[in-house]
């Protein structure tokens, strides 16, 4: 008797929980109409063949803007450290930045595996007998890349913040240079 | 050892000796499959999938992928003088530039109206601003 009023507790906080979140992210296929739901079942194939390329473009950004971002961190910033500390220069915020940097870095690299497992998902599936799913996995496919482009963003950013504290460094080391001379 | 002395030993060969050979053959493909499994998901995990431009649906774009930009390197050794100031300015500012030049990830590379998806009568009928309000 207890354990099924604990049961049933528990599955009124789980629906109470997930109901908001169910609707939100269902919300723009509940208010396709059938004339949109026919025109995607008519399309999604196209629509497939165009995200197929999409997906082969933003691979090859992934390579080429992971290999830039990979070689400003430990062929740059890295080294820059180590011989700002060896120099006996405060490099506290140079450090942060390479930080902030890397770990901007991580998040890159697993928002993007997200949103290739979301767009494959999407070429992958069978569209025509489910164009709502469909454009419900179109929908999550596009948050993902919108969170991969913020994740570039901020580490344009990161890399803008690296440069002004370096700026600053070499004003500093500059100035201390001159005046022991 | 006589000929009837070989036949007695046949005869008690258990089953899983009769068949060593075979339970061997079928122990390598269960080991085999067990250790790609492994590797598979392994590639999955790691992202490295993700950087695999040889994969199916890539080749357009596979000669497009830059080669040889790892070259550059600052050392981390030495002075920080004017010169050696100057020199990583150089090369940070090229490399942020680069990465930095072109704009990745377009959102609206992936809109409704970029795909085509449905055609839009009008403004009332359009799920993403229903979902956004």
């Amino acid at each position: 008797m207890m354990n099924k009023k604990l049961t049933s507790i528990v599955a009124a906080i789980a629906v109470v929980l997930s109901g908001p979140m169910v609707r939100a992210e269902d919300m723009a296929s509940y208010s396709l109409t059938d004339a949109q739901i026919s025109q995607v079942r008519t399309r999604c194939v196209e629509v497939q063949a165009t995200l197929t390329r999409i997906r082969a473009n933003d691979g090859l950004r992934r390579v080429n803007l992971g290999q830039q971002y990979e070689t400003i961190a430990t062929r740059l910033m890295a080294p820059m450290n180590s011989r700002v500390a060896l120099n006996k220069f405060d490099g506290v915020e140079l450090t942060k930045a390479t930080v902030a940097f890397n770990a901007q870095l991580d998040v890159f690299r697993e928002r993007y595996r997200l949103y290739e497992q979301d767009i494959t998902h999407v070429i992958d599936m069978h569209c025509q007998d489910q164009p709502v799913s469909f454009y419900d996995a179109v929908l999550k496919a596009r948050t993902e890349r919108a969170a991969v482009r913020e994740s570039v963003d901020q580490l344009n950013a990161l890399l803008a913040e690296y440069n002004v504290r370096f700026e600053d460094l070499a004003k500093s080391a500059l100035d201390k240079k001159g005046s022991e001379q | 050892m006589t000929t009837h002395d070989i036949q007695e030993d046949v005869r008690e060969l258990t089953h899983w000796e009769s068949h060593r050979f075979f339970g061997l053959v079928v122990c390598v493909i269960v080991i085999a499959i067990f250790l790609v499994s492994v590797a598979l998901s392994l590639y999955q995990s790691s992202g490295a999938a993700q950087l695999d431009l040889s994969r199916p649906g890539y080749s357009d774009v596979r000669k497009e992928a830059a080669q040889g930009e790892s070259t550059v390197s600052y050392p981390a050794n030495g002075t920080l003088d004017e010169r050696s100031l100057a020199d990583f300015r150089k090369l940070y500012g090229d490399r942020m530039n680069r990465a930095t030049a072109t704009r990745s990830f377009d959102p609206a590379a992936m809109s409704d109206d970029s795909l085509q998806m449905y055609d839009k009568l009008d403004s009332a009928a359009d799920p993403q601003a229903a979902a956004t309000q």
